[in-house]
This record gives C-alpha cells, structure tokens and sequence, in this order.
C-alpha cells in the first residue's frame, strides 16, 4: 500500500515536471509551484494574444518589451511572452536581447553567452551560431553576447536595421528584449526597429510620471500597453470583501 | 471608490507602525521613571469660631464653618512671603541667600494641602520627597499656623476688652445722667407722671452698664486664662512609614501623550506618504495615462509563495527544476 502511495507520487510529479518544466525552467525568478504557475502562465497567454497578431495573414511582427528604469521585470516578462506567443501562435519566436550592457537572457536560457548580438554587429561573427534554440518549444534566443560598454555605435548601425530585416523575413515574431527607456539612451533606436512596444511597469516601484516619460521617450513607436509586473493583493483580502472591493481592483 | 489610502496603508503599514514602536516605549519608560518617590505627614487641628465674643465686629465668614474659616486664613498664610519664611525658618530649611529663600519657599508651599474636614477639625497635610523632610515640614506648618492664630485670638481679646471697656465707659455716664436727673427731679416735685420715664430710663441704663461689665469681665477672663484657645493640635504630624501610592493618573500622563504624538506622527507620515507616493499598483494607476491599455498583470510570485500553498508542490517544483537542470 506505501509502495503504491510513492509510485503514485513519482508519477504525480512525472507528470507535473513534463508539463510545467520548460516555463519552470526559464523564466527568471519563476522555480515555482505547479499551481502558481498555472496562473502565471494563463497571465501570459492573454497578455501575448493582446500584443501580437495571432491572425494567420498577420505575417513577420515585432514588439519591442522596454520599462521606464531597470529592475521592473522586462526580460522576465519577455521569457513569458515570448514562450506564451510560441503556444499562442504554434510558430517560431524569436526573443531578440538588445541590453548589450547588461545581457542575462543567455544566462537565464543557460545557454553560450560568448557570442551574440554585439559580436555580430562588430563582425566577429556570422548570424546562424548566434541563434540558440531554447528548450522551449519554438523559441529561439539571439542573446546580447559578452557585456558592451559602448553600445551605441552598434545599435545605430546600418547592420543592426539590415539584421532587423533578415530576422522578420525569417521569424514570424519577434520579441525584442529592449534597455529600460530613461535609463538607456539607445533604447528609443531599438524600439523604432519594432512595430510595437509594450512597456513594463512593476507595481509598487515604477512611478507615474517615469512611464510617461517612457511613452514620451519612445516617440513614434505605437505603444500597445503596460504589462503590470509583480502585482499583488495590495489589501487583506478580508478588508477588499468587507469593502465590497473587487479582488481586480486590490491587485 | 479609490484604493490608494487603502493600498498605502496596507504597503506602509509597518512604517506607519514605527511611531508608536518607538515613541510608546519611551513614554512607558518616562512614566515610570520620573514618578518621584514622595512621602506625606498628616496632622489634624481643632479650631473654634473667632472671635470668642459673638458681639465683636468680625472678618470671619459666617456662613461658613470655624474649620473651614481657619483653613481659607492658613490657605493665604502660606501665600505670603513672610509666614512661608516663618514656616521654613522652623523647619531648619536655609533662608539667608536669596536662592535658599525662593527653594525654602517652594519646600513649603509644594506639597501642603490645607482641608476642612469639619465644623472644626482642619487636616493640614505635607508631601515632601523624604519622609523626614515631610514631617519636618508639616510639624512647622502647624506650629505657624497655631501661633498665628492664638495671636490673632489676642488681638481680638485686646480689642474686645477695649470696645466694652469703652461701652462700659459709656454706660456709666448715662446712668449717672438719669440717676442724677431723677434725684433734681424728686426734689422739686412730689408725684408727677414724669417720674416713671425717669425710673425706666436709669434702670435701662443701669441694664447696659451691667452688660459691659460682664462682657468686660469675660474679655478680661479669657485673656488672663492660658488655658482658653481656639486652636489646638489634635493629632501631631505623623512620621510617613511609606511612600505614597503612586497616582495612576500621573502614570498614565506619558503613555497618552505618548499615544497622542504617535497618532499624530503616524498621520503626518501617512499624509506625506499618500501625497508622495505615485508608483503605479492597481489597474486604477494607469488612468493617469490616458490612452494606455493595460495588457495584462503578472503576480508577484514570492508573494504567491508566502501565502501557503502546499508543501506539496513546492517539492514538485523543485523536482521539476532539478530534472530539467539534469538535461
């Protein structure tokens, strides 16, 4: 009777590991619980079908994911939108880290950060080794290679625009893992490389008027919309139902 | 209906907290502290109305009880200078400097509570910080005081027996007027309806004559008498054996107040707060910028965690991390 308790068990979390291991394992700070998880990865799956195109004639798109100032959660966010986008949409999606300061998608994908975007821009490398597969179905990772003290040059490049173009005759969606707006002054360069740009604001620490100033600063770029990142029940439940308050409107 | 009072002191709530962490302590602390030891000599004295002779002019109330008449006179004793000197020379206290005279003088007022407790039982009562001191004190308080009053019970002897000395004075010659006026009268006439108004107004004046001499006699009396006061000490000032209990009202002075600025520092800290604080939470935040859709909110995973889910599946997860790890 205990054997076939721990059998079921094992199975149990068999079970569990291959359904919610490669999102577990990718997304920063996100080693989870299945449950939890569950909600996380719902989050995503709506939040990729509002700023992508999932219809078939929509062809190659590009959204560019930015936030007013570091530590607001964008390249996590990108992981997700990028791994929700992949199931969303069953094609490839290509997740595009333009942070050459602080590159740590590679890092994150535990995968070859030697080499990558700045290296390709300075043309130490060809663009096909660059591009990693990911252990998540359908998601590639064109990582920001060794840290670049002096992106600028690189970004503002003719290369930089020529690769753009190669990777949505190729991709159907990119994700573009963008520099914080107020922060980086290269990020309104890369966001104007993308069709679209959501911007990312975490709850309790992005000001309002630090986002305006990223709407303002992203100039022509359409913006499709914040992705509220770590959100949370701001009041005790109890005190939202003796308020009558929507659990929407304390989270 | 906003959520961002609400959302600021749910987020806030420790800091708002802070006050009252740091300030109640401190108060408690103060309050017990600063509460000084003190001690408490009780002594009680009887009194009489003065003056002794009820048909003197005099200052006392009348309406109010002999005790509660001695007890105004020793209340505006020790408001002046010059008796709380007195008092403090008795009790040994140093009065030569000018500094010494202002401390004897705080010594003596601070602390004496004078109450009728009677028509003619007074209570005086001295709180000092020793019980010796107390004592002290309030031994010299009585003194003063009796002395006081027996000299001015004197002064009102004096007075009385000058005021029916004068009566007495007064009456004599008037007697001496009718008696003399009645004798003329006798001789010139034999019966006349006159000689009865002239009896009646000598034996009138004998009757006032013989008033004053008795008044007189008793003024004279009391004074000559040693034995005749209208203050005497009951119950001598008694030697406190224990502090005083301590006031609950005085204890319970700092941690109010303490609460009060607490209050008042955590709603100055909440207004700042609510007035400063813009960073975007809820949905409700983004309408500050118009024209921006929110697409969708990612919960805050550590916070997830912390409220409870089983530990089930914390162990799934991390077999699920580890196997993935392995690949």
């Amino acid at each position: 009777m205990e054997q076939t308790r721990q059998w079921e068990s094992a199975r149990d979390e068999e079970v569990w590991a291959q359904k919610w291991t490669p999102l577990i394992a990718q997304i920063d700070d996100m080693a989870l619980t299945a449950p939890v998880f569950g909600v996380i990865e719902q989050r995503f799956r709506q939040i990729a079908a509002r700023c992508l195109d999932i219809s078939s004639a929509a062809g190659s798109q590009s959204v560019a994911i930015s936030s007013a100032t570091t530590g607001e959660g964008k390249s996590a966010v990108s992981i997700g939108i990028a791994a929700a986008a992949a199931r969303n949409l069953g094609s490839d999606v290509l997740l595009l880290e333009t942070d050459l300061r602080r590159p740590t998608l590679a890092a994150d994908f535990r995968l070859d950060a030697s080499f990558g975007l700045a290296e390709y821009l300075a043309s130490e490398v060809e663009l096909e080794p660059i591009i990693q597969a990911t252990r998540m179905q359908n998601v590639w990772l064109l990582p920001a290679g060794r840290p670049c003290a002096n992106p600028g040059p690189l970004l503002r490049s003719q290369k930089f625009q020529d690769l753009m173009k190669t990777l949505h005759g190729v991709y159907p969606t990119i994700i573009i893992d963008a520099p914080p707006m107020l922060t980086s002054p290269h990020a309104a360069v890369i966001a104007n490389q993308a069709e679209s740009l959501v911007l990312v604001a975490r709850a309790g620490h992005t000001h309002i008027q630090d986002a305006a100033q990223a709407l303002k600063a992203a100039g022509d770029v359409p913006v499709r919309g914040v992705v509220l990142n770590g959100t949370r029940e701001w009041i005790p439940r109890w005190i939202a139902g003796l308020l009558g308050v929507s659990r929407f409107a304390i989270e | 209906m906003t959520m961002k009072p609400l959302i600021v002191a749910a987020r806030y709530k420790y800091l708002l907290l802070v006050p009252f962490i740091v300030i109640l302590p401190i108060a408690a602390a103060l309050a017990v502290f600063t509460q000084k030891q003190t001690y408490t000599s009780l002594s009680k004295v009887w009194v009489e109305q003065s003056p002794l002779v009820p048909t003197l002019p005099t200052s006392d109330n009348q309406y109010q009880t002999a005790a509660q008449n001695r007890a105004s006179d020793l209340t505006e004793f020790l408001a002046t200078d010059s008796f709380a000197l007195d008092v403090a020379r008795r009790a040994g206290l140093p009065t030569d400097t000018l500094p010494q005279k202002s401390a004897a003088l705080f010594a003596v007022r601070n602390g004496t509570v004078v109450l009728a407790e009677g028509p003619h039982l007074v209570d005086i009562s001295h709180r000092a910080a020793t019980a010796t001191e107390a004592k002290t004190i309030n031994d010299a308080l009585v003194a003063g005081f009796t002395a006081e009053v027996k000299a001015r019970t004197s002064i009102d002897l004096q007075q009385a027996i000058a005021f029916y000395t004068k009566q007495q004075q007064s009456a004599q010659k008037q007697l001496d007027s009718a008696q003399s006026a009645l004798q003329s009268y006798r001789a010139s006439s034999s019966l006349d309806p006159q000689l009865t108004t002239l009896t009646s107004n000598v034996q009138t004046a004998q009757t006032a004559l013989n008033d004053a001499t008795k008044s007189l006699r008793d003024s004279n009396a009391l004074v000559s008498s040693p034995g005749t006061q209208t203050v005497e000490v009951r119950d001598a000032p008694s030697q406190p054996t224990g502090p005083d209990a301590r006031k609950k009202t005085s204890l319970l002075l700092f941690p109010v107040a303490g609460l009060l600025l607490a209050v008042s520092l955590s709603a100055g800290l909440y207004g700042l707060l609510l007035r400063t604080d813009n960073s975007i939470r809820v949905a409700e935040d983004l309408q500050a910028l118009p024209g921006l859709l929110l697409l969708g909110s990612v919960p805050d995973v550590s916070k997830l965690k912390k409220r409870g889910w089983p530990k089930h599946f914390y162990r799934l997860a991390v077999t699920a991390l580890g196997s993935t790890l392995q690949r």
